[in-house]
């Protein structure tokens, strides 16, 4: 079958500034994906390009098998809800939901209102005129109620508490229960949707360091900490993300080789104390990793 | 849903603003030109001329300008063809100014032929030279000009987000020289005279007329920008 | 994110778990209807698919059994097999590692047996 996304070499540059640094990545069908890294990773530049928004400056970018350029049968089937999307001035929330159900063929207007509802968004009110927080939730609402099949949400949720952030992630999982598409969720909050997420896509510096089954990646990594001779003799031999020491003590994050090895066992065994480590902290080691790695290579 | 006549129904949307907004301008000036000609009559014969319904020429010139940065980045980010929403555009565009081109013939016939000039002799709507020949060249100037300068705004909007303000103030500079060297040019070879004949040999319907490929160079233009722009 | 999940192991393991508690604490029964994956994925806030192999993990375990258009059903026995289970468990985490900590501190079994009856006295 053919991925819904599939990106070849995929590279953008500004100058002599790349942003996206020949990567590879397929996103399959009717499953959620996390695309996870800091700002300015080039997460915003992927999807853009996705969408036909920002052009490729070399390899390629195939979306339902096509490329997105000016093609109806690529454009017609995603909803990119970004942060930065811009809206006419004098627009209400009406007009603006009425202009998405003119657009989106799969838009159901009773979900969209029932959303509105949810949200407590004023349908007369002109969108310059909304506060940060309900711009999202008009953002939120076109990706939701699009049911595109490949729905993409761009850090939608500035300005929203964690209430409000929440409802969001329960009426995505809701809805792609009873509707299922493929959802590229770009965030920086990791630890929030790190359960929604079946597949995640770690982008740093421009390059793609994880792309992996979230569960795969669960109990992959782990902290080990213990006196100083002790931990050592454990992590020699293993991959070692990060390690921080105090006095005669010392911390190391360590990665499991493959994916039936179980070194949290072996340190258990060994009096180490163990702890789990967070999709979120997971993410954050293997970019200070990379970013060591690219300082050393310089 | 077929994605030109969405964006053709996102344009036509705000019918208050995009139907009702030029009108009061160019209203509220015909009103003050009405009073100031009520109030102090010329002298006899004389009549009331007014250039008030440039007005509206000017709006559309700014419309222009602004569709774009309203309404370009909103479509884009909808997942809508920069073709569909370039033509969506046009259509919704050519559909409200021929409303605005009849509207502006009908009252030019109302104040020329029906009120005779409201009574009090002011020529606003229906102007020597402008409205002379054919009944028909009162529907077909506006509409061509209003067409030419929603064109014009638009291709300078565009040419703005696709080259940005460092090419802006590049065209700007040089149009200026070539406009300049234009000028000289002309002054230089003497050529102001047989320009004023062919003008004034002209009537305002071949005028206006003449604009047309000059329209559908701005409409290419924009076409053209509109196509390579990013966000 | 909903009731918490250990960040150590899959999820779809610790689904399994939660059904497998409430086989046998008796709140689910047997022939009775186990929860939807959609419901499941709402209530844990997981992923559907995530859920959807916890389910599956317990068909393959003889624990579920699936009724054609209906849904997912507790089959007859499930009780029993989910205990077997736990007690297999049971024995690789407390017993042996118990008898690894009783070794070391040179408890001898005799004392462990004692220790184990105090324990139930109490």
């Amino acid at each position: 079958m053919t991925p819904i996304i599939e990106a070849k070499n995929l590279t953008k540059q500004y100058g002599d500034v790349v942003t996206v640094d020949r990567v590879n990545f397929k996103v399959e069908e009717n499953k959620i994906y996390g695309l996870l890294g800091r700002n300015g990773a080039g997460k915003t530049t992927i999807m853009h390009m996705l969408t036909a928004q920002q052009f490729v400056s070399s390899g390629e970018i195939r979306v339902f098998g096509e490329l997105p350029f000016e093609n109806n049968n690529v454009l017609e089937r995603i909803c990119f809800i970004k942060e930065s999307q811009k809206y006419p001035d004098n627009f209400t929330v009406r007009d603006v939901l009425d202009t998405a159900a003119d657009v989106y063929r799969n838009w159901d207007r009773a979900y969209a209102l029932s959303l509105v509802e949810k949200f407590e968004l004023p349908l007369k009110r002109q969108v310059k005129k909304l506060s940060r927080g309900m711009l999202s939730a008009v953002g939120i609402i076109i990706g939701l109620a699009s049911r595109a099949p490949l729905t993409i949400f761009d850090e939608p949720y500035l300005g929203l508490d964690a209430v409000a952030r929440q409802m969001f992630y329960d009426s995505l999982l809701a809805d792609y229960a009873e509707y299922p598409r493929t959802v590229l969720l770009s965030t920086h909050l990791i630890d929030e949707v790190s359960n929604l997420l079946e597949h995640v896509l770690l982008i740093d510096g421009g390059k793609l360091l994880i792309d992996e089954e979230a569960e795969a990646l669960r109990g992959r990594v782990y902290t080990v900490s213990g006196p100083k001779a002790a931990v050592e003799v454990f992590a020699s031999g293993r991959k070692v993300l990060d390690s921080q020491s105090l006095g005669g003590m010392i911390q190391m994050t360590i990665e499991n080789g493959h994916s039936d090895e179980l070194g949290q066992d072996e340190a258990e065994a060994l009096g180490l104390s163990v702890t789990p480590v967070s999709l979120q902290q997971l993410c954050v080691s293997y970019m200070k990793r990379h970013t060591v790695s690219n300082k050393e290579g310089k | 849903m077929n994605r030109i006549s969405a964006v053709i129904r996102m344009q036509l949307r705000k019918k208050l603003l995009v139907f009702a907004m030029p009108w009061l301008i160019l209203g509220s000036s015909f009103v003050v030109n009405l009073l100031i000609a009520m109030t102090s009559p010329m002298p006899d014969g004389e009549g009331f001329y007014t250039g008030g319904i440039a007005s509206i020429f000017v709006y559309l010139l700014i419309q222009g300008i602004i569709t774009p940065i309203q309404t370009f980045p909103f479509t884009l980010g909808l997942g809508i063809h920069r073709s569909d929403y370039y033509w969506g555009t046009a259509l919704a565009t050519t559909y409200i100014l021929f409303l605005f081109s009849l509207g502006l013939f009908l009252l030019s016939i109302i104040e020329g032929t029906w009120t005779d000039h409201w009574g009090v002799d002011l020529h606003f709507f229906d102007l020597p030279y402008w409205s002379d020949g054919s009944l028909l060249n009162r529907w077909w100037n506006p509409f061509a000009l209003l067409l030419n300068q929603f064109w014009l705004g638009f291709m300078i909007s565009s040419f703005f987000k696709r080259f940005g303000k460092t090419g802006m103030l590049i065209a700007t500079i040089a149009s200026i020289v070539i406009g300049t060297l234009g000028l000289y040019i002309v002054s230089y070879q003497n050529w102001w005279p047989s320009i004023g004949e062919w003008f004034s040999n002209r009537t305002m319907a071949e005028i206006t007329l003449w604009t047309l490929p000059v329209t559908f160079v701005f409409a290419a233009l924009s076409k053209l920008f509109v196509r390579r722009t990013t966000l | 994110m909903g009731p918490s999940m250990d960040d150590n192991r899959p999820i779809f393991v610790q689904i399994a778990e939660r059904i497998e508690d409430d086989i046998i604490e008796g709140t689910l029964l047997e022939e009775a209807q186990a929860p939807s994956t959609t419901h499941i994925a709402a209530f844990y806030r997981i992923n559907p698919a995530t859920a959807a192999k916890g389910v599956n993990l317990l068909v393959d375990e003889g624990i579920l059994y699936k009724k054609r258009g209906i849904g997912m059903f507790v089959a007859t026995g499930a009780r029993q097999i989910a205990v077997n289970k736990r007690k297999e468990q049971f024995y690789e985490q407390y017993i042996i590692t118990m008898i690894r900590e009783a070794q070391r501190l040179g408890i001898t079994t005799d004392q462990l047996k004692e220790m184990i009856q105090k324990g139930e006295s109490n």
